[in-house]
């Protein structure tokens, strides 16, 4: 060693150093303990004598049972459980890609503080302790400054429900408010809830797709938002014979799958499903039986839907009248054994939401396809016991003169929570009373809601946000502070319990040791209960509840484990007619749904038309993409790979006329002059001339998302007209136009579908 | 008194809990100097207030603001591979294990920098010469460059870059030397 002269630091040097440090510099040295010397052999590639772990996939919401294959401490594959009934081996692209979510670089590592403005995502790192205490001593102060009201939380997902309890604790009314019910599948649930009893679409889907002589599917993205089982009950349906009506405005996947493929006019399907209805019951094609003995209102429906002609609604929807009869006496053919599929995103065009999927559930009525094979199922649930120690001890809603739930426009919200714009109303107006802190887990804050530029208000309207975040994404940069989560392969969470067709149940569990220095959703919360003095949360660990829910079930964790980390149960889907009892209150399907008359809304659908695009604009729709879940995997390594940006759909004759190519890079323009980040362009007959698509969630303008940053366009930032579902609040999401900016040029979009004088038009100050 | 500047490199690469970025800039002025390299005087160095000090580090190392830009980890880099825990955490176990040494608890992976680091330090502590040239030829100064790249694309807070290029200097002396020994 004596050789290495430019090793000896001058003494000046080595004071420097020494001064330098408060530990002394061999505290470094503590980065290390002395172990058995050993030769590591490199390890071998692929998952071959790989150990297993059974959990549940969190890639999306469909949570499919996997086996995680894990060799000296690092996950190496993930594949399907194949106990599972659903997906059994396989699981899609995002499954596979948890790999690269656990071992991404831009995960958030540590607790964080802001310590620039909102939005600029400058932050130091902070202690457990520290985050805990900034956050218990702000939801404190604005507690007692404000009322215990102005607590808001936000949440979505698996990792939500244990902190949801802290702020039920609090007292506040505003515990949820689930962007995936008033951002999404809202006005579906509450119309079949209403109509047949129970929610068939949310979380979970209730159709028997696999089983059915005839499907129709409205502008379903299946396929493109692929859900293991989901695709695979659809093929399966193909594959037996199933025929397939596929209606949207845009050549989907599915579509191409299609007997009969019907090209509507967006904003008219209401229109569509009125006329069939009234087809079905002139033409005598629904099931007499089964309307006589189980639904109420029929004379009232079929008073109601007299005036809607075949004739009329091929002109309102821009539809062949042969294919449209064609398609619908497809699916009486079929009947019982037909899925008029409820989809899942209802949110479309605010007043016509609810009744769209009303009238879905009454042809699937009349049809007689409900309770059996190829029809809505029921759910079959699945015994289990219920822990109470991962909840706080006490959780009581404060008194208050004023409610939000109360003073609310839309009657059935508070049925599910508060709806996320009457939140938001609070947050910009202080009425009905101020909204001062929100907590936010699992979402993205400017890509789930519409019009960010009005969020970004309401976050700067707040005295303290913070959020439970797994990557830097935009909510982490408008957040005070940071909560780093673990990812599921790091943690356990609830019991998953499924209630199809072949019910089982399944637990996740953690397949390696959390990286970093990040805790699980029980642990986060369990931490800040203690900061705020919440009593509760006292399982030592989520072990101990999980074996107390499953002891419900005759199971513990480890006889789990030994049977493969799933159990299935026999399913009890279908009903015999006769005996059919629905979940409504007179155990009949309501045709006609009083509540809705009570509160002076439509009792049976009527089409009010969405107005049609401003002259020189396109409307605006969006969809899924196979190997992206929403905003959340864009920054994911494979799945970036797969797809880095998404594009604008423009229909091909358009394009012509524009002088725009394929591939060409343009920026949207909408109808209140706000602009996207350049998106490239796919010329393609697959879209409709006064309509333009893109696939949701790129474009993030999170520069801590290294991969996903400016890549394509965000089409949140395009929807600055929001109108509201009359019911329940959910905010619309396709009542926004487009047209084009290329290089210094504003192109309008030529109107090649002449739109009839019943719909009105939009307005617009640039039109 | 310390007797090489591994350990105070590898302190300089972990986040700044206590201020002090004086006493550090004024060391790594000297230990510039000891090997006949101009650095800016150390006053330059120092940032407008502890907190954006702080601040720069995790923007560099932790979530940075345009992306993270410098992942401090060699797994990011052996092979290009992007994303913690492949090869070049592997390897760097590999050398740990087969000196007799294993990385304590700690939140960081073992092979962030600031580990490497300490554990060259050890390593020279210890005499191990055979550990320490495979370990700076096949592992460290393998992906460090990648590492000092990323770190200077990202036009970090002068500090930090000081830090980045003494210590390849320091990697790059000590290499040289192993592999004429
Ligand atoms: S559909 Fe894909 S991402 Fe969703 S839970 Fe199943 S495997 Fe995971």
């Amino acid at each position: 060693m004596n050789r290495r002269h430019f090793l000896k630091m001058s003494s000046a040097t080595a004071m420097a150093v020494a001064a330098s440090t408060m530990d002394g510099l061999p505290g470094q040295a503590g980065l290390f303990r002395s172990a058995q010397a050993q030769e590591i052999k490199s390890f071998s590639t692929g998952s071959l004598g790989a150990t297993e772990v059974t959990s549940v996939c969190e890639m999306c919401f469909w949570r499919c049972p996997i086996v995680v294959k894990v060799k000296e401490g690092k996950i190496i594959k993930i594949e399907g459980n194949p106990k599972s009934p659903v997906n059994g081996t396989r699981v899609c692209a995002r499954g596979n890609s948890g790999v690269q979510l656990v071992y991404d670089p831009d995960r958030v590592k540590t607790p964080l503080k802001r310590v620039g403005a909102r939005g600029e995502g400058k932050w130091a790192k902070i202690s457990w302790d520290e985050a805990f205490g900034e956050i218990a001593h702000n939801m404190e102060k604005v507690k007692k400054k404000y009322g215990p009201h102005a607590l808001a939380y936000f949440d979505h997902g698996a990792s939500a429900e244990f902190m949801r309890g802290i702020f039920k604790a609090m007292g506040t009314e505003n515990y949820t408010s689930e962007p995936a019910f008033f951002q999404c599948v809202g006005p579906a649930a509450l119309a079949y809830l209403q109509t047949v009893g129970y929610v068939t679409t949310g979380t979970r889907q209730y159709n028997d797709m696999a089983n059915s002589k005839a499907m129709l599917l409205v502008a379903s993205h299946i396929g493109e938002n692929v859900h293991v089982s989901h695709v695979r009950e659809f093929i399966d349906g193909l594959q037996n014979g199933s025929k397939l009506v596929v209606v949207d405005p845009r050549y989907s996947a599915a579509a191409n799958k299609a007997d009969i493929y019907l090209p509507i006019r967006p904003g008219t399907d209401t229109a569509l499903m009125l006329a069939w209805i009234n087809y079905v019951i002139q033409n005598k094609l629904y099931d007499k039986e089964f309307v006589a003995n189980k639904c109420d209102g029929f004379d009232a429906l079929k008073k109601e839907v007299n005036g809607y002609s075949m004739e009329w609604a091929a002109k309102i929807c821009d539809l062949k009248i042969e294919d449209m009869k064609a398609a619908i006496k497809e699916l009486a053919k079929a009947a019982p054994n037909v899925n008029i599929h409820p989809g899942r995103h209802a949110t479309w065009y605010g007043k016509g939401d609810t009744g769209r999927h009303q009238a879905y559930a009454i042809l699937t009525a009349l049809f007689g396809a409900v309770g059996v094979p190829g029809g809505i199922y029921f759910p079959t649930s699945v015994k289990t016991g219920k822990a109470e120690c991962p909840e706080p001890e006490k959780t009581e809603v404060a008194e208050t003169d004023i409610s939000i739930k109360d003073e609310t426009e839309y009657p059935f919200s508070s049925m599910f929570g508060t709806a996320t714009r009457d939140l938001f109303h609070a947050m910009l107006t202080g009425k009905p009373y101020p909204v001062k802190l929100l907590g936010v887990n699992g979402v993205n804050i400017m890509q789930t809601l519409p019009n960010p530029y009005d969020t970004m208000k309401a976050i700067n309207n707040l005295d303290f946000i913070f959020c439970e975040e797994m990557m830097a994404g935009e909510t982490a940069i408008w957040s005070d502070i940071v909560l780093p989560d673990s990812v599921y392969l790091e943690r356990y969470d609830g019991l998953y319990a499924y209630d199809g067709l072949t019910p089982y149940l399944t637990v996740r569990q953690p397949a390696i040791k959390p990286l970093h220095n990040v805790k699980s959703p029980y642990d986060i919360a369990k931490g800040l209960a203690k900061k705020l003095d919440i009593e509760g949360y006292s399982c030592k660990n989520e072990q101990e509840f999980l074996n107390e829910e499953l002891k419900g079930a005759g199971l513990s964790l480890d006889a789990l484990n030994k049977q493969g980390g799933l159990v299935t149960y026999k399913g009890n889907p279908y009903r015999d007619p006769k005996s059919l009892k629905l979940g409504t209150e007179s155990g009949k399907v309501q045709l006609y749904v009083e509540a809705f008359d009570d509160e002076d809304l439509d009792a049976i659908p009527k089409f009010d038309p969405t107005p049609a695009p401003p002259k020189g604009f396109a409307r605006l729709i969006y969809g899924r993409a196979p190997m992206h879940t929403f905003s959340r995997t864009m920054n994911n390594l494979w799945l970036n790979n797969e797809m880095p940006e998404n594009k604008l759909w423009l229909n091909d004759k358009i394009a012509a006329r524009l002088n725009i190519m394929d591939g060409e890079e343009i920026i949207m323009e909408n109808q209140d002059g706000k602009r996207s980040n350049p998106i490239k362009v796919l010329v393609t007959p697959g879209i409709r001339p006064d309509s333009v698509f893109m696939y949701h969630g790129f474009g993030s303008k999170s520069k801590h998302l290294s991969r996903a940053y400016g890549r394509g366009a965000a089409d949140g930032y395009m929807m600055t007209n929001v109108v509201a579902d009359p019911f329940i609040g959910a905010d619309s999401k396709r009542t926004n136009f487009v047209r084009i900016i290329k290089g210094d040029k504003t192109l309008n979009i030529p109107e090649l579908a002449k739109v009839p004088s019943e719909i009105p038009r939009f307005k617009s100050k640039l039109a | 008194m310390p007797t090489h500047p591994f350990f105070f490199l590898s302190e300089s690469f972990s986040y700044p809990e206590s201020d002090t970025i004086t006493a550090k800039s004024e060391a790594l002025v000297l230990l510039a100097k000891d090997i006949g390299f101009q650095v800016p005087a150390a006053k330059e160095m120092i940032p407008q207030s502890f907190i954006d000090f702080q601040s720069e580090y995790v923007r560099l190392f932790i979530n940075a603001a345009d992306g993270i830009f410098a992942p401090p980890y060699a797994s990011i880099y052996v092979n290009n591979a992007g994303i913690l825990h492949q090869q070049g955490y592997d390897d760097a176990l590999s050398f740990y294990a087969k000196a007799g040494m294993a990385p304590t608890e700690s939140e960081e992976s073992p092979d962030h920098i600031a580990h490497e680091l300490a554990f060259l330090g050890l390593l020279l502590d210890a005499d191990n010469e055979d550990i320490l040239a495979s370990f700076l030829t096949r592992h460290l100064c393998v992906w460090y460059p990648s590492f000092l790249q990323r770190l200077q694309d990202a036009q970090p807070y002068l500090f930090y870059s000081v830090l980045g290029q003494v210590t390849d200097l320091y990697l790059t002396h000590l290499h040289k030397e192993v592999i004429h020994e």
